[in-house]
């Protein structure tokens, strides 16, 4: 993420999720990297999103420019979640990088993509 | 291990993963002066990220604030040679994750661990194919 006068990439939040809800689902816009320090973060938000009632889930991958076997766990693990409750679970417009590993792990065969 | 060969950088970071973004950045640049590919750079990127988890799982958590990751990146001909030791008073033996073997196997070229009498320790090496982007 290159801006101009602005800090610089290496020392800005490693990972920042935001968070929208439409209708029966839950968006997580992930920008930043996913990695042992922040994939915790994603599955309290995840976890946040199945309590609150809401079955179908979002994960934007666009901006997410770093992710992990960390990472990767926390994605099956609410793939598996949503799947158990009889919702969606959606990787929206995965990256460069995390659709290589997202690819070469299998996930993609097994996880709904879109964009 | 032998780290007098060729010019290395050294890097030492706390056993805490939110350091470990250091460890890719290092890797990163230095894989980037030897012209890697951007594909190079991304597989470098996540295979020191999953050698240096490694060892910082293997550090007791109560006493991470003294428990530290030594780095040595070395350039060997054309091809970025890493090696890793934690300082944590001992460690299990690895047992890796089986995604996070398999992305170890697709994104570096050789790849092996082991234990020391104060943690563990891994030997990883990427070789530099094709030009850079």
């Amino acid at each position: 993420m290159d801006r101009v006068g602005d800090v610089p990439a290496e020392l800005e939040d490693p990972l920042i999720i935001e968070t929208h809800v439409e209708g029966s689902t839950t968006v997580l816009v992930l920008r930043g990297e996913l990695d042992p320090h922040t994939a915790p973060q994603l599955r309290d938000e995840a976890d946040r999103a199945f309590a609150s009632g809401r079955v179908d889930l979002v994960l934007d991958l666009a901006e997410l420019n770093f992710i992990d076997s960390s990472g990767l766990r926390v994605i099956i693990s609410s793939h598996k979640t949503a799947s158990e409750r009889g919702g969606r679970f959606v990787l929206r417009s995965p990256s460069q990088t995390a659709r290589r590993l997202l690819d070469i792990t299998g996930l993609l065969d097994h996880i709904e993509t879109s964009g | 291990m032998n780290i007098d060969r060729e010019p290395s950088v050294r890097l030492t970071i706390p056993a805490r993963s939110r350091y470990l973004r250091l460890a890719r950045l290092t890797a990163a640049g230095i894989a980037s002066d030897l012209s890697f590919s951007l594909q190079g750079i991304e597989d470098l990127r996540v295979a020191v990220d999953e050698a240096c988890a490694v060892l910082i799982e293997g550090c007791d958590v109560a006493d991470h604030d003294t428990h530290e990751v030594d780095l040595h990146y070395c350039i060997v001909g054309d091809k970025l040679l890493i090696e890793g030791w934690s300082r944590c008073g001992g460690a299990g033996p690895v047992d890796l994750h089986p995604v996070a073997r398999e992305l170890l196997e697709m994104t570096a070229d050789e790849h092996e661990f082991g234990t020391t009498e104060n943690g563990r320790s891994f030997r990883l090496v990427k070789h530099r194919q094709g030009a850079a982007v």
